[in-house]
């Protein structure tokens, strides 16, 4: 019931993050980019607020709730790609994310 | 049980308590109680922010309902002071929404008696009370809560706190704006070099508002919203501060929107003094990563309590996502040199604010800024019009 009063996942997501291949598990209500930050990932942010774009992500499958609104950020052919902002976005379902610049040492 | 009530009953919460409180009563009673208030507000602040030593404590660890219990009290009080202030610019029986005969019949408070006797000047001092508490409090709450971009009832109650100094459009600007550019020239809000706060107070101000104007506008086009409807965030801000001057028209005709519109931009230059000190000088490279040296911090204990940590700047800039109660101090980022209730005034002194900045600035130069930022001292000091500046070679050194 909760799932479908705030739209979000119950239960821990796991999100894989292309090119470099890494997956690691959202609990719920927390953000993608928090998540990664506290596994020491080394995901691409800024400001942690939705307002600067370093973190956007392009979403490859699955779905999330987004808490900002992204189109003060993103432009418009972004949003068409589908990208969305890592530290805005908390997993509904498993992810795929597309993130070049996060790379593995 | 008792983690929870040794986290309510600690020295700063009873202190913040009284005062909420005599200022509740302050306000209210009105009349000659504008002039305590008024004295309060000028000077006992200040001196208790002189004396009142630093407090380098890292997060309270007030669990987060506590904290959040008193950011939103203050919108509530902010609500009451500026109803009940318009309610004593009525004049003879006018009752704005009741309150009066309320009161009077329920607690045996005659408000009536209390406007007959209120004088001219006692209502000058209490709309420079109703300025400096807006500002000091409804914008700081106001800048806490629409840092809270993932939560609307934040969001809103922070633009209508905004609203109370005629700028809710500051919640957009801030957010997406200064807090990316903060420090280069693209930033209305960071103060140059050699600037005046009075020179900088307008030119910030419609920088800011120019610069929420271009922002909305894209996200709107993005989102392919007319600018010209309710969706746009400039409209809904300016309308809640026109409802506001409504009020006061109910309370006392076009008389009260005019002394409305006094007091709500008397409390927006307040504020942008307050943005004036915050980052003085200070230059950075446009993209780089905002650090903690990009911000005047100050932890003077009285001023930290009372702003809800907002001189806790430093990290408040490094990590905007950090609510108030979570901000620490950074004993290592560069220092005002006073608090901010203190540094306010300075600042109303160009000369004696030259006089204990300039030197600051400087030494930021030398053990601050990064290469990367030396071709921008060099630019700003020449830009300055300032011999402090134009002749210090410290970037050279
Ligand atoms: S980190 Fe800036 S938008 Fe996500």
């Amino acid at each position: 019931m909760f799932s479908k009063i705030f739209g979000s996942a119950t239960k821990p997501a796991t999100v894989t993050i292309l090119p470099a291949d890494i997956s690691f598990i959202v609990e719920p209500k927390k953000t993608v980019l928090l998540s990664a930050l506290d596994q020491n990932i080394k995901y691409p942010h800024y400001c942690r607020v939705g307002s600067c774009g370093t973190c956007k992500s392009k979403l490859i499958s699955g779905q999330v709730r987004e808490l900002t609104d992204k189109s003060y950020t993103l432009s418009n052919e972004d949003i068409q790609a589908g990208y969305i902002l890592a530290c805005q976005s908390v997993p509904k379902t498993d992810l795929v994310l597309e993130v070049p610049k996060l790379r593995v040492e | 049980m008792r983690a929870f009530l040794s986290s309510m009953v600690t020295p700063r919460a009873l202190a913040l308590s009284a005062l909420a409180l005599s200022f509740f009563f302050m306000m209210t009673l009105g009349g000659p109680f504008y002039y305590l208030a008024a004295f309060v507000i000028t000077s006992v602040f200040s001196l208790l922010d002189m004396v009142g030593g630093q407090d380098n404590s890292d997060n309270d660890g007030k669990p987060w309902y506590y904290a959040n219990i008193q950011a939103y009290q203050i919108p509530f009080a902010m609500l009451w002071f500026g109803l009940i202030y318009a309610w004593y610019l009525g004049t003879g029986m006018s009752d704005l929404f009741g309150v009066g005969g309320f009161l009077k019949t329920h607690t045996g408070f005659d408000m009536f008696a209390i406007r007959a006797r209120t004088t001219a000047p006692e209502l000058i001092t209490g709309g420079y009370c109703l300025a400096t508490i807006w500002a000091g409090f409804g914008t700081t709450i106001g800048h806490e809560l629409t840092h809270r971009t993932w939560s609307k009832v934040a969001i809103i109650t922070g633009r209508w706190m905004l609203a109370l100094t005629s700028d809710a459009s500051f919640s957009i600007e801030h957010v997406y704006g200064h807090h990316l550019t903060l420090g280069t020239p693209a930033d209305p809000a960071t103060a140059r070099r050699g600037e005046s706060v009075y020179h900088f107070i307008p030119r910030s101000t419609f920088g800011q508002i120019i610069s929420a104007w271009h922002i909305e506008t894209g996200r709107l086009a993005r989102k392919g919203q007319s600018i010209w409807s309710l969706h746009n965030r400039m409209f809904t801000g300016w309308a809640m501060t026109l409802a506001y001057a409504g009020v006061f028209y109910m309370a006392a005709g076009w008389k009260g929107v005019i002394i409305f519109f006094a007091i709500s931009w008397f409390g927006k230059c307040y504020l942008e003094a307050i943005n004036y000190i915050e980052h003085y000088g200070i230059v950075r490279v446009a993209g780089t990563q905002v650090e903690p040296r990009h911000s005047w911090n100050c932890n003077q204990r009285v001023s930290s309590w009372l702003l809800f940590n907002l001189p806790r700047h430093s990290h408040h800039h490094a990590m905007g996502d950090k609510p108030y109660w979570e901000l620490n101090c950074y004993p290592d980022a560069p220092m005002m040199p006073h608090g901010y209730l203190t540094m306010i005034y300075i600042a109303l002194i160009p000369p004696l604010f030259r006089k204990i900045m300039h030197p600051r600035v400087l030494d930021w130069d030398r053990r601050y800024a990064v290469p990367a930022e030396y071709p921008l001292i060099v630019e700003a000091n020449r830009r300055s019009n300032t011999a402090d500046f134009i002749n210090n070679v410290a970037p050279a050194e």
